[in-house]
């Protein structure tokens, strides 16, 4: 909804009256093309930005999967050491879904003030329904203003190491 | 409770042959050229594929309900002589459920516990359930554990204190605070707190290293070792569990597993906040890292930020209701400087002793302007000596056997609940330390502390 009101504001900025005098006066003349290749350039991007901020907002909601609503972190604790942060804990798949799942999960942390000076992300992996896992996150903060962390869950899916490695060639008989 | 002073037996004389054992490659002081087996990642009793399975449910004794989240973990009997292997861990289900699969065949031992609370106010000891046969698919084994109360807040009594801290001098000898003249002008405060504290003079670690006398001091009790242990069968102070302490687990996190309650787990039980201010190797076992609410290790000493976590952990500590448990490891001496020699004038040694002396007066000076001192427990140990596999030897002498196997600490109590400056000069072993904050704070022991507290002012 954001990306449409602002493409509207954009789209009327563009069709000023002066502008359209300017269209009927000189038809693509060099001078005309050259002026208004920067404002074209900058609606441009503004529009790619705005795009990307609305598919950036479309990822995040489809990243709320409802499902995550029955996973329940049931402990953590964290574990500085000068710079690293390690969040250990456990977290619970308190869902029905035959099949296990990975959570992503991301830790925020603050200071006395509330903000933010660091983070860690990490996955429990394969957490079948009842079951309660383990988890890592690994990050970076601020450890001398370490006051207190929120923990997130992120996503469900599935996350893939592809070897970095050629594909081998096929085996002939 | 009466007075336990801890009887020193002498080791045995045999000399230990090499015996091969899973252990610690990694030797930071390339002391020791026997230990050679790397700590594998996955346990030698499991396949791939294939194999046999043993499930069951761990339940409690009492109601007959399933027990959550309980650590479940399966290993081979040690054989002499053999190499022996890391232990597998599952955690049960919501429905008390635990499974190992792709087993060998073979005999094992299969031990549970749950030393943390899922909101039932219940924690659950460690119990060993040996030598169970498999040859086959096994399935609904059931381990019964026993119930701990945890009541999840305290109930303050007058005189008692309601926050400790406790303050380990890494890398200084107990000796340097108590009887060594010739630095008495560079440890004032550090003095001026033994002559208002209670001290236990005579404190022995019963190993000389430091992962394993870190965790007998946090727990009151020697580590579950993977392996091997002879508990409750009590063991002579001076040999542990019969084992070669040169051998020390040093390969993942899964390889500290021991299962046993730490002074954290006690105090979490009551609802206390714990949080530890250490170096690099504190020692990351389950125990000592399970129930602390902020665990923050540094590299490198630095006073000015030692300070400013002690303080912020303490300011944060008496915002809590059931007050605070706070361990921090004052450790100016770089690990590179530990072979300083007490008495080399002005060497390494000397300098990081007056730093940690100037920043423990820093520290205790910050807590009676903040009106803490009334109602904490302040608690200073000290831990240094090379003993036992080293020509490094305590530099103070061969220690009460005789034989330079022993690792002297103090204790030194001062606070609430503690009444005037005693000494006292009998010998302990310093399983008695963790018993004895516990019962400052009205707490109990933690679960498997072998030493109980000794009578008079402690």
């Amino acid at each position: 909804m954001m990306i449409n009101i602002r493409l509207e504001v954009s789209a009327r900025q563009e069709k000023g009256p002066l502008e359209e005098f300017q269209t009927l006066r000189c038809h693509l003349s060099q001078p005309y093309w050259a002026r208004n290749l920067a404002p074209v350039f900058f609606l441009l991007c503004l529009v790619l930005f705005l795009s990307s901020c609305g598919l950036g907002d479309q990822q995040q909601v489809q990243q709320l999967d409802p499902r995550l609503k029955s996973f329940h972190i049931q402990s953590s604790r964290i574990i500085i050491l000068d710079s690293q942060a390690e969040v250990d804990g456990t977290i619970q798949n308190g869902g029905h879904d035959r099949y296990p799942f990975d959570v992503t999960v991301d830790a925020t942390f603050y200071d006395k003030a509330g903000n933010v000076i660091g983070q860690a992300e990490g996955v429990a992996e394969d957490i079948l329904p009842g079951m309660s896992r383990a988890f890592v996150l690994m990050g970076q903060v601020d450890s001398l203003h370490y006051s207190h962390m929120a923990l997130t869950l992120v996503s469900l899916r599935e996350r893939r190491k592809e070897p970095n490695l050629p594909t081998p060639p096929p085996i002939s008989p | 409770m009466s007075s336990v002073a801890v009887r020193h037996k002498q080791p045995a004389a045999a000399t230990p042959g090499f015996v091969p054992v899973v252990g610690e490659i990694h030797d930071q002081e390339d002391t020791d050229p026997d230990i050679t087996v790397e700590q594998p990642l996955v346990p030698g009793f499991q396949f791939q594929k294939g194999g046999f399975q043993l499930s069951g449910r761990v339940i409690d004794v009492q109601s007959g309900q399933p027990v959550m989240n309980a650590i479940v973990w399966i290993t081979m009997p040690v054989q002499k002589g053999r190499p022996t292997s890391i232990a597998l861990h599952v955690v049960t289900d919501a429905l008390g459920y635990y499974q190992f699969q792709h087993l060998a065949a073979g005999i094992y031992t299969v031990a549970a516990s749950r030393y943390y609370t899922v909101g039932d106010g219940r924690y659950y000891a460690e119990h060993i359930f040996s030598a169970l046969a498999l040859r086959g698919d096994r399935s609904g084994f059931m381990l019964s554990l026993a119930p701990i109360s945890a009541p999840g807040k305290r109930s303050f009594v007058t005189g008692r204190a309601k926050n400790v801290i406790l303050i380990d001098l890494r890398g200084f000898y107990a000796n340097s605070l108590l009887s060594d003249a010739q630095l008495a002008n560079l440890t004032p405060d550090l003095r001026a707190f033994l002559q208002h504290a209670n001290i236990l003079k005579s404190v022995w670690h019963p190993y000389g290293w430091r992962p394993l006398d870190q965790y007998a001091l946090l727990t009151g009790s020697y580590p579950q070792w993977a392996t091997f242990d002879t508990w409750p069968r009590p063991v002579p102070w001076g040999a542990p569990d019969g084992v070669d302490t040169r051998f020390w687990f040093a390969g993942g996190r899964s390889a500290h597993l021991y299962g046993q309650e730490s002074i954290f787990d006690v105090a979490k039980g009551y609802g206390m906040q714990t949080e530890v201010v250490a170096g690099a190797d504190y020692i990351l076992s389950d125990a000592t890292t399970r129930n602390v609410d902020l665990l923050q290790r540094s590299s490198a000493f630095n006073a000015d930020r030692w300070l400013s976590q002690m303080e912020d952990a303490v300011a944060s500590g008496t915002q809590q209701e059931n007050g605070f448990l706070l361990y921090g490891e004052l450790a100016p001496l770089a690990p590179e400087d530990m072979s300083s020699s007490h008495d080399a004038q002005g060497d390494d040694y000397q300098r990081a002793l007056q730093i940690a002396d100037q920043t423990f007066g820093q520290f205790i000076d910050w807590l009676g302007q903040q009106g803490l001192l009334q109602n904490t427990l302040i608690a200073l140990t000290t831990s240094q000596a090379q003993a036992n596999h080293t020509d490094a030897d305590n530099f103070y002498g061969m220690g009460i056997t005789g034989q330079g196997t022993s690792k002297q600490t103090l204790l030194a109590v001062s606070g609430a609940a503690m009444c005037k400056s005693s000494a006292d000069n009998n010998a302990y072993s310093s399983f008695v330390i963790a018993p004895i904050l516990m019962h400052a704070l009205g707490l109990p022991a933690p679960e498997e502390a072998r030493v109980e507290v000794p009578g008079g002012c402690l």
